[in-house]
């Protein structure tokens, strides 16, 4: 057939007669794979009809659970469960990044070919190489402006420091009323090494402390994570597949000033106060800085914030007087209650990450469960092929065991991760505020907190150690065998 | 038998005692490679055809040869009046030739 191509004159004639004879090839190859697999099949059915009834239920039920078990991973909550519990058990990243190079460069060449403003700003934000992560930004904030603010959040863990010195002042220039920029600038321009030179008595003529009422000053206070959010949302939308741990990580860490730094200016501020009127300022200018502070999202901010407005009122109280006096105690009063801003507005979600804790704790063992399970069907099997498929009660148990485990921990793993899913499609929903989306994400904190370095040991070791011992029962069990059988041929049975 | 196998054997039986290559079945047929060549491997197999291969041309690979056994010929002539005789019924039909 293929000889004939040579000697065929017309071109689409000899086109033609390649394409039939490929269509031909792959026709035969398929059938023969189809044939072979029917064989396969039939060779193992008549293998599984000759074996003892119990080990060929216990085969085939390990078999049935494996199979069961894959069904489950076509539901997307059981892979995200599977996934979260593997990387909370290993090693969570503390850092927001958590996207691989790869999948980032695979963003940032979508981004070029759409002009993408947002794909780059979410390529900068992930990625841990500086320069590749500034170009991105650069990319992004020349396409739309608006998104100036994503180099607040590179500077949060930009090296070194003068480059997120930079990123800061390049914020400040679009932003110029934003009196955090001018907090954390201040912190920058503080001596070194610092909070130690921080903590000494300023006199008020050193930069820092001249930038810092800069940023007192300023009537706008924000960390940008309303708008962080909104993007992560986006793109996670856009992509069509959420990581949950991402999304969470991207608001764990101080995003804020440095609370030291902020504290002793406002000491600064109220204890060099030179009359009862330039006092009442000053107290008036930090209790708004808290108020700004409380309004923002994270529960940092809002803690630095009740506390600076605390100070203000506190020596507000004495100096003012009539219908405000009223006012600021009571206030005041409201504040000094410990955790009531929290019981009331803050601390719900909290405390849906705490009572969705057994759920997170039945996932991760699910997930443990499971790959013991798999390890032991493996094992149960192994040990069939070792011994040319003779079995033995003790395998028929490992079998039967790792199918009803492997079961059962799916099962658990499905069912507990179900509240995640649905407080995912929550947080995923446009109609789902961004301060309602960003505490949300706490409830991944039910999985434990990130920067867990010594849990992917324990977990490896764990199974190592369960390796280990099955190795051990496996080889013990080898060795005894001989002497038995050579106790049974002395008797000259 | 397939309607392309009847056209296959109609083809080998034009001239039974020549040596025919497989490009010029198909074009006398009008079947493709990926159709001719399973019924002319089926059909050697059941020995109503011998295969040689041609002396090549320098340069140019050796090609396949194909005529029918003279038991071929007895079974295709006696197949093809089998065919023929369901023709009308069959054939005509979907060869839309009917009244």
């Amino acid at each position: 057939m293929i000889a004939e191509i040579d000697f065929i004159q017309d071109d689409a004639d000899a086109l033609r007669w390649t394409a039939s004879g490929l269509g031909l090839i792959v026709r035969e190859m398929v059938a023969s794979v189809l044939r072979t697999a029917r064989l396969a099949l039939a060779d193992s059915w008549n293998s599984l009809k000759q074996e003892a009834p119990a080990m060929r239920n216990g085969r085939l039920a390990a078999l049935s659970a494996l199979v069961l078990s894959a069904a489950f991973l076509l539901t997307s909550g059981f892979r995200q469960a599977l996934s979260i519990a593997a990387v909370t058990l290993t090693d969570r990243p503390a850092s927001c990044s958590g996207v691989g190079p790869v999948e980032l460069d695979r963003i940032r060449a979508a981004a070029q070919e759409r002009s993408d403003a947002k794909l780059f700003a979410f390529a900068a934000l992930h990625d841990s190489r500086n320069e590749i992560s500034h170009q991105s930004a650069g990319c992004a904030v020349s396409i739309d402006p608006s998104l100036t603010w994503i180099y607040y959040d590179i500077a949060l863990h930009a090296e070194p420091d003068n480059q997120r010195a930079e990123d800061v002042a390049t914020v400040l220039r679009w932003d110029p009323e934003n009196g955090l920029l001018y907090l954390v600038r201040a912190g920058q321009l503080a001596p070194q090494p610092w909070p130690v030179s921080v903590a000494a008595k300023p006199n008020g003529s050193e930069p820092w402390v001249q930038m810092a009422a800069r940023g007192v000053d300023s009537p706008r206070y924000n960390s940008y994570q309303r708008e962080r959010f909104e993007l992560e949302r986006q793109i996670a939308g856009d992509q069509g597949s959420v990581n949950p741990l991402r999304l969470a990580d991207a608001f764990t860490g101080a995003r804020t000033a440095s609370s030291v730094l902020v504290e002793r200016y406002a000491e600064y501020a109220l204890n060099n106060a030179a009359s009862p009127d330039e006092l009442a300022r000053q107290a008036r200018r930090i209790a708004a800085l808290g108020e700004r502070m409380m309004a923002c999202t994270s529960d940092v901010e809002k803690w630095e914030g009740q506390k600076l407005a605390l100070k203000g009122y506190t020596k507000l109280e004495s100096i003012s007087a009539g219908p405000e006096k009223e006012l600021i105690v009571s206030r005041a009063a409201q504040l000094q209650k410990p955790h009531s801003l929290m019981t009331a507005d803050w601390s719900w979600s909290w405390n849906l990450a705490n009572a969705l804790r057994p759920s997170a704790v039945t996932v991760q063992v699910g997930f443990l469960l499971i790959l013991i399970a798999i390890l032991m069907i493996a094992g149960g099997s192994a040990a069939l092929f070792i011994q040319r498929g003779r079995g033995s009660r003790t395998i028929t148990g490992l079998l039967w065991g790792s199918a009803g485990t492997l079961i059962a921990a799916s099962v658990a793993c499905y069912v507990a991760y179900q509240p995640y899913t649905a407080f995912l499609n929550q947080i995923m929903s446009p109609e789902t505020s961004s301060d309602t989306g960003i505490r949300l994400t706490h409830i991944y904190y039910s999985y434990g907190y990130p920067t867990t370095p010594f849990a992917g040991f324990y977990l490896w070791g764990a199974l190592t150690l369960l390796l280990l011992v099955a190795l051990t029962a496996v080889l013990a069990r080898r060795l005894r065998r001989p002497a038995g059988n050579d106790a049974r041929v002395s008797t000259g049975c | 038998m397939s309607r392309q196998t009847v056209l296959v054997l109609e083809s080998l039986l034009a001239e039974p005692a020549a040596w025919i290559h497989g490009y010029d079945i198909s074009r006398q047929t009008g079947l493709k490679s990926g159709t001719l060549y399973p019924i002319l491997i089926r059909l050697a197999a059941n020995s109503l055809l011998e295969t040689r291969w041609e002396q090549p041309e320098p340069g140019r690979p050796p090609r396949h040869m194909y005529r029918l056994t003279p038991n071929g010929t007895r079974r295709a002539r006696s197949l093809l009046a089998k065919a023929a005789s369901r023709r009308p019924a069959r054939f005509l039909k979907e060869e839309g030739c009917e009244a």
